[in-house]
């Protein structure tokens, strides 16, 4: 199967985008950008000074002011004109995000059509949600409207793992409603934003509408105090967002901040295993096991536990590991080498918990791309709840099979063993046992026989206990993210 | 080449035979003797470079991210070896090719729209609606065949 082509094999020095202009930034401080697969430099992007980000910021305050007189009729245009824009390019930023962040082609693809549909539910809300209420009479003569205004300029702070999508669960919603950004996405996976920004580009916004800034901890604290802007919206890891949620609150902002997970996926004796273990390799293996929906926890409800582990086993060890550009390529590698040394800490830390290590994804070998940070699939077995490998976040492609007798205490375990709440999963032929699960698991995104319980964008991203913190969620949230109420009480 | 495939995979090796097919049907709309036939198999070859077209913009329009669930059971190497063992083959004449590719393509496409009914409905209905479409494109050659039995 041959290779695509790569949409460039070099992108230079990253600019940043400010007042509707590419700027090249006075910053002394890079840092490379990697084409993970390769190990090969693919680009430099700078840490934007504090003078460049306040410039962004004062650019996207003094849009707003005109941005949100503009009639929302005229916004939506822009928003319709940005989905067919990004219909062009869909190819271009699938393959650029396969290429910095080693997803395969397929998922990069998903990805871009899920940033679309955010695009396609901003359109639709535009008519609908951001429009207010009004009762005539609510007292003699007295009627009562509710009218939402747009707040002003917020900053979205995108993860690495979704370097496209993260951030379109906030800026076309933003921009319909007639507020202002200033983007800043992960510095390990910045190329895929840059080349969305092209786009947002070639829309010809009014300067300063959309803002696009890089850098790391800095950059994004510098946006967070910034007096000028009225919240953030971020992705990322659980201890980050913490950080983020608090500084957040210290400042007086609004703040969704969508955090890590540790995923249960458990599976019941009634389950077809042969339907179901595809849904299983992508759930734990997708994105190379880096994303806040992956399984991580893959829990055997009774006698289904030998063939499940045979059958899991099995499927997963013959994935096809490589360049996610080849399209018959199963599992990319790891983002960066840090995070590869990260989750190999992880696998020796089970080993040395007692876990035993049925597939060993360590020393996995691409020979075209032998400088590649890879890791094959791993599978741990015999692993119990209170081991550091079923609790902590490890993102990346490593499976802990637990064993249990009952659904009633996998549903425990879900509830008690974890301080996160993502995401969990059931695979069930039992329409009583599903709707139990349902009902008791403390997660803000639940899959019953889905192994990725993702939600479409015109449903909020779910997220409980210390995968989320804050109110609204991501997508269809943002309408009260970006809005507030006023409440006019009136008499004539 | 074993029998397991990407959604990527599998549609990339789809264009690619529309594209032969489409080739191979203007290089022997050329060769025929009925005018007929020749108009035909030159609409059948547009008409095939348009479902590229088509093929292209559904898959990006509807996959999701259900990407590693991997495809088998298809056989697809077998169905390659069989277009190129056609289209090359001296022994056979160029209308009853014609066929038997529209026959094999069609046979394909109710099997891989089944496959991929979960990862692209979309593209998977607009195979089912090709696999048809191909099996009307038949009929109408084997009336041509049929046509040129009786003339001969």
């Amino acid at each position: 199967m041959a290779i695509l082509p790569e949409v460039q094999s070099y992108y230079g020095r990253l600019k940043l985008y400010i007042n509707g202009t590419w700027v090249d930034s006075k910053s002394s401080y890079t840092q490379p950008v990697m084409n993970p697969a390769k190990d090969e430099v693919i680009a430099e992007t700078p840490f934007a000074t504090m003078d460049e980000v306040n410039k962004a910021v004062k650019a996207a305050v003094e849009a707003f002011e005109k941005w949100k007189e503009t009639p929302i009729t005229t916004r939506v245009q822009y928003i319709y004109r940005l989905k067919q824009i990004m219909e062009d390019h869909f190819e271009e930023i699938s393959r650029i995000t396969t290429q910095n962040h080693g997803k395969i082609i397929d998922e990069a693809r998903g990805e871009s059509r899920r940033l679309i549909e955010n695009i396609e539910t901003a359109c639709a809300i535009a008519y609908t949600l951001a429009k207010g209420e009004h009762i005539d009479q609510v007292a003699s003569e007295i009627d009562e409207t509710l009218i939402r205004e747009p707040l002003g300029v917020f900053a979205v702070i995108g993860p690495f793992n979704f370097p496209a999508l993260a951030p379109f669960w906030f800026i076309p919603q933003a921009l319909v409603l007639g507020c202002t950004l200033v983007v800043k996405p992960s510095e390990i996976t910045p190329l895929p934003m840059m080349w969305c920004f092209k786009a947002l580009d070639e829309l010809e916004l009014p300067p300063g509408v959309v803002n696009l800034v890089y850098g790391s901890r800095e950059v994004s604290e510098a946006l967070i105090r910034h007096p000028d802007i009225q919240g953030i919206a971020f992705v990322g890891s659980t201890p980050t967002g913490k950080y983020v949620y608090r500084l957040a609150g210290e400042y007086g902002k609004r703040a969704i901040v969508q955090a890590g997970a540790k995923n249960y996926i458990v599976v019941m004796p009634d389950t077809d295993l042969d339907k179901i273990i595809p849904a299983l390799l992508t759930s734990f293996f997708g994105n190379t096991g880096q994303r806040c929906l992956s399984g991580s926890n893959l829990v055997a409800v009774g006698e289904v536990y030998e063939s499940l582990k045979r059958k899991f086993v099995e499927a997963a060890s013959r994935l096809k590991l490589g360049y996610g550009l080849d399209e018959s390529v199963e599992m990319g590698p790891i983002v960066s080498m840090n995070a590869k040394n990260r989750v190999i800490n992880y696998i020796e830390k089970g080993i040395s918990e007692g876990a035993k290590l049925i597939l060993d994804g360590r020393n996995a070998y691409v020979a075209e791309y032998p400088k590649g940070y890879f890791i094959g699939p791993t599978i741990f077995d015999d692993v119990t709840p209170d081991m550091i490998i079923a609790r902590d976040e490890i993102f990346g492609p490593v499976a802990n099979i637990i064993r249990v007798d009952r659904l009633n205490e996998a549903i425990e375990m879900i509830n008690t063993k974890t301080s996160y709440g993502n995401a969990a999963c059931i695979f069930t032929s039992s329409g009583r046992e599903a709707r139990e699960f349902r009902r008791r698991v403390k997660c803000g995104n639940i899959g019953i026989n889905v192994g990725i319980a993702a939600p479409m964008a015109f449903f909020p991203f779910g997220g409980w206990r210390e995968s989320f913190f804050g109110i609204l969620h991501g997508q269809i949230d943002c309408v009260d993210f970006f809005t507030d109420k006023k409440i006019v009480i009136a008499r004539w | 080449m074993e029998d397991r495939y990407t959604f990527s995979s599998l549609i990339s090796c789809i264009l690619n035979l529309e594209n032969q097919v489409a080739l191979f049907y203007r290089e022997i709309a050329q060769k025929v003797e009925i005018k007929e036939l020749s108009v035909f198999l030159l609409s059948l070859s547009e008409s095939y470079l348009r479902n590229i077209e088509l093929i292209n913009r559904r898959r990006r329009e509807t996959i999701v991210e259900m990407a590693i669930e991997p495809i088998s059971g298809l056989n697809l190497s077998s169905y390659i070896a069989k277009i190129n063992s056609i289209i090359s083959s001296g022994e056979i004449n160029n209308l009853d090719k014609a066929i038997q590719l529209n026959k094999i393509l069609e046979e394909l496409y109710v099997k891989a729209s089944f496959k991929i009914a979960s990862i692209s409905s979309d593209t998977s209905e607009l195979l089912s609606r090709l696999s048809r479409r191909k099996s009307d494109e038949r009929r109408k050659l084997e009336e041509f065949k049929a046509y040129s039995s009786s003339v001969s």
